[in-house]
């Protein structure tokens, strides 16, 4: 038990105040700027990047493009108070620990003091860098209702592998969970002299799995993602990640075992349904050319 | 270093004269003097202890696999080399499409010592893919095609490696331990060049051979009963009991040092600690992440780019193996501070407090490095295979003592040394 103590501690320095000296906060804004400029240079960040702003307006992207604008101490402060909070937080214990050890370690956890009015916080986008690439990248997304979230991630599961059997080898297919909604969002890129990886190319192979997609495909991959959500979850670590994920993505505690249930349900004519929709009415499109 | 170098060769077997190439009459004369070595040099348990481990994990949602397979390179004769690992391969290879099916994966490791297969499975249809694999280890009836998609595999990892310093100086550490031409001095997955020229009915005449039930020891980890995992691995082991026989190397006569001159800018040391069949593994294990501890990089060591130590074993105990990467110049300084390191630890036990903080440390990262239940099988079926008996590592780790750590440091023997670096 003296190990998940030191462990508990750590976590709530984690949590505690930032560090506020003016050369820390130059120091830690710095390190952000470096690596928001140096991941949106990449072509698969920036497509998310821009999809994500594409199919969920007004939700932080995060990541590449979280390049931060001419914060001070004050607003960093404000922002610690504001979500830092016991109520703002989740905790996932994974382990053999009885669940009333677990909550006397937790209850007493710190709260920050009240925010106050929040500073004028003018977000400032980034992206500006010039994306560095010489394949084409393209890719393409549809929001859809969270109760579909089964049936997207089935639908993705198949769209990959149908790509990337046509020949379009660094294709990938995600459901992608924003406020209120999820999406379904392809990618594909392609070098010059490899099978073209364009909207319509990637259209066209979604139309075919559209027509012919069977109860089998489906069952055999409601198959693989229940495996591959399993392996996950096989060590301690992948556990919490995995029930830490679908909590933060849904609310509900029980967000895996729900997403596990509503595979369960999906078929066929869901499927076929969600891919017809991509095919026909994406809602984000987005290409990058080779340089 | 050249300094290091003179200390530590030669040993005591004394110098060698360079070897001239005999007659091929007289090589299979030699080859089969050897074998007869090889043949007394197995290492058979006083007791025959059970050779199946069973871990029970309710809340698992995978199930893991390992076979330890007394078939690893020390087996080979030389025209052989990488012919054990060629028939893994092939095994993996031809299993492969049914585990898939089956949402199953399957790993390799060639050892000088074993050979060992490590699965992992669905809980609903694990007892399938095992089945399916064992009928497949120990059935001898790989495809051809099995064999050359193996050997293509192989033959990538094997591009992958070449040149490459760790692998260099692997080879180097047990040429400086047991003698240049001797077989644990030997590539562990085999040369390219021998491989090229095994067909499938040579892969499958070794398996025949060497794949056989009466040479494993096996783990299972998962949502499992001992009941049911027992029946399965049975249905293919055979007996329970049978000790499974552990090679051990033939007497070494390795130069105790050996230099291998690379235009690197820094210099790879590797320090290899003989130790006896009675030392005490856990104990070992615990030294070796002590050292590990002690030459990592770090602002107080900024010429040490990289340290390591593990723990080697055979039928005939084993060798703790330190590896450091440091800039030239410091090179025989840090050689000399690991083996002032092991002689402190054998002269006297660590302060009590420093002891448990360094086991609190230890039990951590063990732990974390068996977070898998492939991890937790295969380590099982390992020390089934080497110790003839299994006990969880929570206990063994919670059983150490500074005594016991001071002893496993006294029993090592006289480092074999091996450099790689400018000259």
């Amino acid at each position: 038990m003296d190990e998940l103590d030191a462990m508990a501690e750590l976590l709530r320095d984690a949590v505690g105040p930032p560090p506020l000296a003016p050369g820390q906060v130059r120091a830690a804004k710095a390190r952000v700027e470096r690596a928001g400029h140096a991941l949106s240079e990449l072509p698969d960040r920036r497509v998310r990047a821009d999809l994500w702003s594409s199919l969920f307006p007004g939700a932080p992207a995060g990541g590449a493009n979280a390049v931060p604008g001419p914060l001070a101490s004050s607003h960093l402060e404000w922002l610690w108070r504001r979500f830092y909070r016991p109520s703002a937080m989740s905790v996932v214990v994974v382990g053999e620990v009885p669940d009333t050890v677990i909550r006397s370690i937790f209850a007493d956890w710190p709260t920050p003091p009240e925010p106050g009015p929040p500073p004028s916080l003018r977000p400032v986008q980034g992206g500006t860098a010039e994306v560095q690439t010489n394949a084409a990248w393209v890719g393409l997304g549809r929001a859809a209702r969270t109760g579909e979230s089964g049936a997207l991630a089935a639908a993705a599961e198949l769209v990959a592998a149908r790509l990337r059997a046509g020949g379009i080898a660094a294709a990938e297919a995600e459901v992608w969970w924003g406020p209120g909604r999820t999406a379904l969002v392809v990618l594909g890129s392609a070098l010059p002299d490899a099978p073209a990886a364009s909207p319509e190319s990637i259209r066209a192979t979604i139309a075919d799995l559209a027509a012919d997609v069977t109860a089998d495909l489906v069952a055999e991959a409601q198959r693989t993602l229940r495996r591959r959500l399993l392996y996950q979850a096989r060590t301690a670590r992948g556990l919490a990640a995995v029930i830490g994920t679908f909590h933060e993505r849904t609310g509900a505690p029980d967000g895996a075992a729900r997403f596990l249930d509503a595979l369960d349900r999906v078929d066929a004519k869901a499927v076929g349904r969600i891919l017809r929709a991509l095919v026909e009415r994406p809602d984000a499109v987005l290409e990058i050319g080779p340089q | 270093m050249t300094a290091l170098l003179r200390a530590f060769g030669p040993t005591g077997h004394g110098a060698r004269p360079q070897r001239r190439e005999a007659p091929a009459g007289a090589r299979l004369g030699r080859l089969a003097v050897r074998c007869a070595i090889l043949a007394l040099s197995v290492h058979t348990p006083a007791v025959a202890q059970s050779r199946i481990a069973v871990l029970e994990e309710p809340d698992g949602s995978a199930v893991a696999v390992s076979i330890a397979l007394n078939a690893g390179t020390s087996w080979e004769l030389d025209f052989e080399a990488g012919l054990t690992h060629l028939a893994a391969r092939a095994i993996a290879e031809e299993v492969r499409p049914a585990l898939d099916a089956l949402g199953g994966r399957i790993a390799v490791e060639c050892r000088s010592a074993a050979t060992v297969f490590t699965l992992l499975l669905p809980p609903e249809n694990w007892a399938q893919g095992v089945d399916r694999f064992l009928r497949a280890l120990f059935g001898a009836s790989v495809s051809e095609g099995a064999v050359e998609r193996g050997r293509e595999r192989l033959l990538r990892s094997f591009d992958a490696r070449a040149g490459a310093f760790p692998h260099e100086l692997n080879l180097a550490v047990t040429r400086a331990l047991f003698g240049d031409e001797h077989r644990w001095a030997r590539p562990v997955c085999g040369r390219a060049d021998a491989l090229a020229r095994h067909d499938a009915e040579e892969v499958r005449r070794l398996m025949r051979s060497r794949f056989q039930p009466t040479r494993a020891a096996a783990a299972v980890a998962g949502p499992v009963t001992t009941a049911e995992a027992r029946t399965v691995l049975l249905h293919a082991l055979g007996e329970d009991v049978l000790p499974v026989l552990v090679p051990a190397p033939a007497s070494g006569t390795g130069r105790g040092a050996i230099h291998v001159i690379r235009p690197t800018v820094t210099t790879w040391i590797g320090l290899a600690f003989p130790f006896p069949r009675d030392a005490d593994p856990e104990a070992l294990r615990l030294l070796a992440f002590r050292i590990r501890e002690a030459f990592r990089p770090s602002f107080q060591r900024p010429d040490v780019f990289d340290a390591g130590a593990t723990v080697e074993q055979h039928g005939d105990g084993g060798w703790l193996q330190v590896v450091l990467v440091t800039a030239p110049e410091r090179a025989e300084d840090y050689a000399n501070d690991v083996i002032a390191l092991v002689r402190r630890a054998a002269s006297e036990p660590l302060p009590r407090a420093e002891f448990e903080d360094l086991r609190r440390r230890y039990r951590g990262r063990r732990l974390l490095e068996l977070e898998t239940p492939e991890a937790r099988a295969r380590n099982a079926a390992l020390q089934l295979y080497f110790e003839q008996r299994f006990r969880l590592p929570s206990e063994s780790i919670a059983a150490l003592t500074r005594r016991r750590l001071q002893r496993a440091a006294a029993a090592l023997g006289r480092p074999a040394v091996a450099v790689l670096g400018p000259e």
